[in-house]
């Protein structure tokens, strides 16, 4: 993957996508945009801005109806439904504002089903190991094997991040990731967040509407900047 | 991972699974029971009588014959005259008759009158001959053979007073109290009605029916209810049931044991497919019910499936994981299923062999209920096939 090193992590070029059940307003419409690897950039954006959709296309989840889309040296609207499913187990790590972990399993059994869903790649190299991960994410030795369900909502979305880089992945994502935490909990999730990012290389995608989270960021930009859609805020 | 995925989230449903298990749990405790009973009552029958060629009787129906005379169900339209039984015996072609009277009880139990060759002769299951558990066979007029279940049930020991009353059912009016027979002989258990019988020797129940009156030399038995025949050789079959069904002197019949059983299971058919048809339906509605549970979670596990596909899963992997639930769900109904029969039938396996004289094996699980097994297990991953779908294309339109 040398070649992730000098292009862009991530690249958009005319960008454009509606759902189709909605009007023929248009969700996104991205001239281009680009993130550097190793970058990490804070979107900022109103409910409604698209930001969700956004990152839905940077995961594979969406693909645009034209335009390019290319992550982690993955044309992502070239491949097959399997293949992008296949890309965002083992290229995306995932962090949503809630419902990240499933509630009956336990720390250490969610983060090995995301294992579990990388598994047609990844050789013990490139992932993790989840008992040193689970330490430095600051989660107790006692919470590991309890459903997470029963763990309080900071440690949840630590976990979450765990689960979220365990397969190394070149991209993470987060979609608004604090708004369910108070302030205390909000800086120390974003500072282990961004700390873990840095110390395994990855490059960080994070959109919010909260412009403080700032300081932990090389880059902001702004939904509206991004989006060219006529009459904006219009989803 | 998927199969530890599947049984976490089914115990995560608690309530509702082990709702739709203990219907499935049931409904396979009822398809394997009905079949069981059905295998067995067939095999019970089949292997009541062995060996015999030909069941000579009044003239009735085959079925009616075949039923009173080896079965002890029903009673005899008529009885046979002695000198008509002496003349079909003497024949060339036969080897040897083992005649039968009934029309007796004692205690529920059926008296049956006979001679020495009925345990010579008579064989059931794979040609198995009778054989004495203790004592011996009949030697004076007032001897009693008692079939294993009589004696343990009415607890008696050889050389035990009996007292044998007149005509069938438990209590009859006319009791002899003068003529106290004694048990001679106690046979070993064999599975067929022969458990249930009491058997005393044709002069026996001559002694009965005349009273006090005569010598013991003077119970000569002037009719009896049916006898069983065998032949020297078999080819000789159809000409001696013709020659019997022919006789001018007395309305006789001869049936064949083989062709007469198998009117039976015609008869039995109508009834084995609507049992049959009756614990499938069963079975039906409580995989629909599962079904509908399973249907019913799949909106309230929106969060999972949009997670898992966040993961990287692919909308198979939700198909396989609903479908995976579902086999468990079907494995733990089978297993508990089973283990219900097993359970029922040691507890029932007594009281229907005393009662209906039908002998249940403690083991449901042989081919034939593999075979219900198997297609049960199909059953369910076809009907859970619908709410899998559903949760595929849920994980399909995630976005």
């Amino acid at each position: 993957m040398d070649a992730t090193n000098t292009e862009p992590l991530i690249s958009l070029s005319q960008l454009k996508f509606r759902y189709s059940s909605e009007s023929n307003q248009a969700v996104l419409n991205i001239p281009s945009w680009q993130v550097s690897a190793k970058e990490s950039v804070l979107l900022i954006g109103s409910s409604g801005s698209g930001k969700s959709t956004l990152l839905n296309m940077l995961s594979g989840i969406l693909t645009p109806d034209s335009g390019k889309v290319s992550v982690a040296g993955h044309s992502l609207e070239g491949l097959t439904n399997r293949q992008r499913d296949h890309f965002r187990a083992t290229q995306i790590g995932y962090v949503a504002q809630s419902f990240n972990l499933i509630p009956y399993l336990s720390a250490v059994e969610n983060i090995k089903l995301t294992n579990h869903l990388a598994r047609k790649s990844s050789t013990n190299d490139d992932k993790l190991s989840i008992e040193p991960l689970l330490l430095e994410l600051n989660i107790p030795k006692t919470q590991w094997q309890k459903p997470v369900s029963q763990l309080s909502i900071g440690q949840q979305q630590r976990v979450a991040i765990a689960r979220a880089i365990v397969n190394k992945p070149k991209l993470l994502i987060a979609d608004e990731p604090t708004s369910a935490l108070d302030q205390e909990n909000r800086d120390h999730f974003m500072s282990i967040l961004m700390d873990t990012a840095n110390t395994h290389d990855m490059t960080v995608v994070l959109v919010s509407h909260d412009l403080s989270l700032r300081q932990h960021f090389d880059r902001v930009d702004s939904m509206s900047d991004l989006n060219k859609i006529e009459g904006a805020n219009k989803c | 991972m998927l199969i530890k995925l599947a049984s976490k989230s089914l115990l995560d449903r608690k309530t509702s699974v082990i709702l739709s298990c203990i219907a499935m749990t049931i409904s396979i405790f009822v398809l394997l029971g009905v079949e069981h009973i059905r295998k067995e009552s067939k095999e019970s029958f089949s292997s009541t009588i062995s060996g015999a060629d030909l069941i000579v009787g009044a003239r009735s129906g085959q079925l009616n014959l075949l039923l009173y005379s080896v079965f002890r169900l029903g009673s005899a339209v008529n009885n046979i005259s002695w000198q008509s039984y002496q003349k079909i015996a003497a024949n060339q072609t036969v080897d040897w008759t083992i005649p039968i009277s009934l029309g007796d009880s004692h205690k529920g139990f059926r008296v049956l009158g006979t001679t020495n060759d009925y345990f010579k002769h008579f064989k059931y299951g794979r040609k198995q001959a009778l054989a004495f558990d203790q004592g011996k066979e009949f030697g004076a007029v007032y001897d009693v053979v008692l079939g294993s279940e009589v004696a343990k049930s009415l607890a008696y020991n050889l050389a035990d007073p009996i007292v044998l009353s007149h005509g069938i059912g438990d209590t009859s009016f006319t009791v002899h109290d003068q003529y106290p027979f004694s048990v001679t002989g106690i046979l070993a258990p064999t599975g067929t009605p022969v458990d249930q019988t009491v058997h005393v020797k044709l002069e026996g129940i001559e002694a009965i029916h005349q009273g006090p009156a005569g010598e013991q030399s003077e119970f000569k038995p002037s009719s009896i209810t049916a006898f069983i025949v065998g032949l020297k050789s078999r080819i000789a079959t159809f000409r001696l049931q013709r020659e019997v069904n022919e006789m001018e002197q007395e309305a006789l019949m001869a049936i064949l044991p083989g062709v007469a059983l198998s009117e039976l299971w015609q008869m039995m058919g109508a009834l084995e497919s609507t049992l049959r048809l009756i614990s499938s339906m069963v079975f039906i509605a409580a995989l629909l019910g599962l079904a509908a549970v399973m249907a019913s979670s799949i909106r309230e596990r929106k969060n999972e499936t949009q997670l898992l596909r966040t993961l990287g899963a692919p909308p198979s992997f939700l198909f396989i994981l609903f479908e995976i639930e579902a086999l468990l769900v079907c494995a733990l109904s089978i297993f508990s299923g089973v283990a219900l029969l097993y359970l029922a039938l040691i507890i029932a396996q007594k009281p229907i062999s005393t009662q209906l004289g039908l002998h249940l094996s403690a083991n449901p699980l042989n081919l034939s209920s593999l075979a219900i097994i198997i297609s049960v297990v199909v059953a369910t991953m076809l009907v859970a096939a619908f709410p899998a779908l559903q949760a595929y294309k849920q994980a399909r339109s995630v976005r």
